[in-house]
């Protein structure tokens, strides 16, 4: 180990996104100037420290979340990289007690056997999407679909956007299918459609603007649905 | 109706999206912890709400709970 360079602290911090420390939830990390980096990583320490004598985790996961909103929110006077027309303001035709809901989720759960193959892979590692990130985001997006009724164990979920690990113990966390069955089971909306959609947000956002959504709009339509629940991951 | 954690909430902006509800959720817990099956039963609730509330497009509704762990 001896005369192994040592990384800076812009090495350190770079690594973590789709680099050799890769994290879903700290590639954050690069996004920041050094001096912001090492002003998350005191006060991470210091927080992380406190928890081991109080036990307080949320601070924890709060100070991660607030310093992903300072990275991710966009810098003042940037512009958007992509645009979008606005549509009409559509008023639902009945209560929502009385509708018909669908959901769609982009965070990239499918059922066992059923692999929507990416870049044409089947069985692809969540480590192998990391790794070929920059081709998912420039291929096609699939639509695919859950039977409601899918057990838990049956999903299985890939995407290399976002860390997957909460996705894995909860399909909940970004595909909310046991909520919304509860939620028709307690009479706040009619229906939940037999089965649910899901696809890997991290796409080419040129083609599911322009190509994909529409097509995929005109599927939610022949399904008769009164609103569609669209999850971001 | 969108649900989006509030590190995209310009997303919801930029895409003119009739009705989302915004979180204040670490990226891949959109709609809450795992197994935090009340938070994530009312963020659910609130967004499908937006179906009967919302009067206008871009209703953005910032759900003012911070994550918790279960």
């Amino acid at each position: 180990m001896e005369n192994q360079p040592v990384d800076s602290l812009a090495q350190f911090k770079n690594s973590f996104s789709y680099g050799d420390r890769h994290s879903g939830v700290y590639k954050f990390l690069k996004g920041l100037s050094p001096e912001d980096a090492a002003a998350f990583l005191e006060a991470f320490l210091k927080t992380a420290g406190r928890a081991l004598d109080d036990g307080d985790q949320e601070r924890v996961a709060r100070l991660i979340e607030e310093w992903q909103v300072r990275n991710y929110s966009p810098k003042a006077g940037a512009k958007p990289q992509w645009f979008y027309s606005e549509g009409p303001f559509a008023k639902p035709a009945k209560p929502l007690a009385a509708s018909k809901i669908g959901l769609l989720s982009a965070g990239g759960h499918f059922v066992e056997g059923q692999d929507p193959r990416p870049l044409g892979v089947d069985g692809m590692t969540q480590e192998e999407a990391e790794r070929r990130v920059n081709e998912f985001l420039r291929s096609e997006p699939t639509l695919t679909e859950i039977p409601v009724d899918t057990p838990p164990d049956r999903l299985r979920v890939r995407h290399p956007g976002y860390d997957t690990y909460a996705a894995q113990l909860d399909r909940n966390v970004v595909c909310p299918l046991d909520r919304l069955q509860e939620l028709q089971s307690a009479g706040a909306v009619r229906e939940i459609a037999s089965k649910a959609w899901t696809f890997v947000g991290a796409t080419s956002q040129l083609a599911l603007r322009d190509k994909f959504a529409p097509q995929w709009a005109e599927t939610f339509k022949q399904e008769r649905l009164d609103g569609l629940l669209l999850v971001g991951a | 109706m969108v649900i989006f954690i509030r590190s995209f909430r310009h997303h919801a902006v930029n895409m003119k999206v009739p009705r989302a509800i915004t979180t204040q959720h670490p990226l891949g817990r959109t709609v809450g912890a795992p197994f935090d099956a009340g938070r994530q039963r009312d963020v659910v609730s609130a967004a499908l709400g937006l179906l009967d509330s919302a009067r206008a497009n871009c209703t953005i509704l910032d759900w003012p709970e911070p994550y918790r762990i279960v």
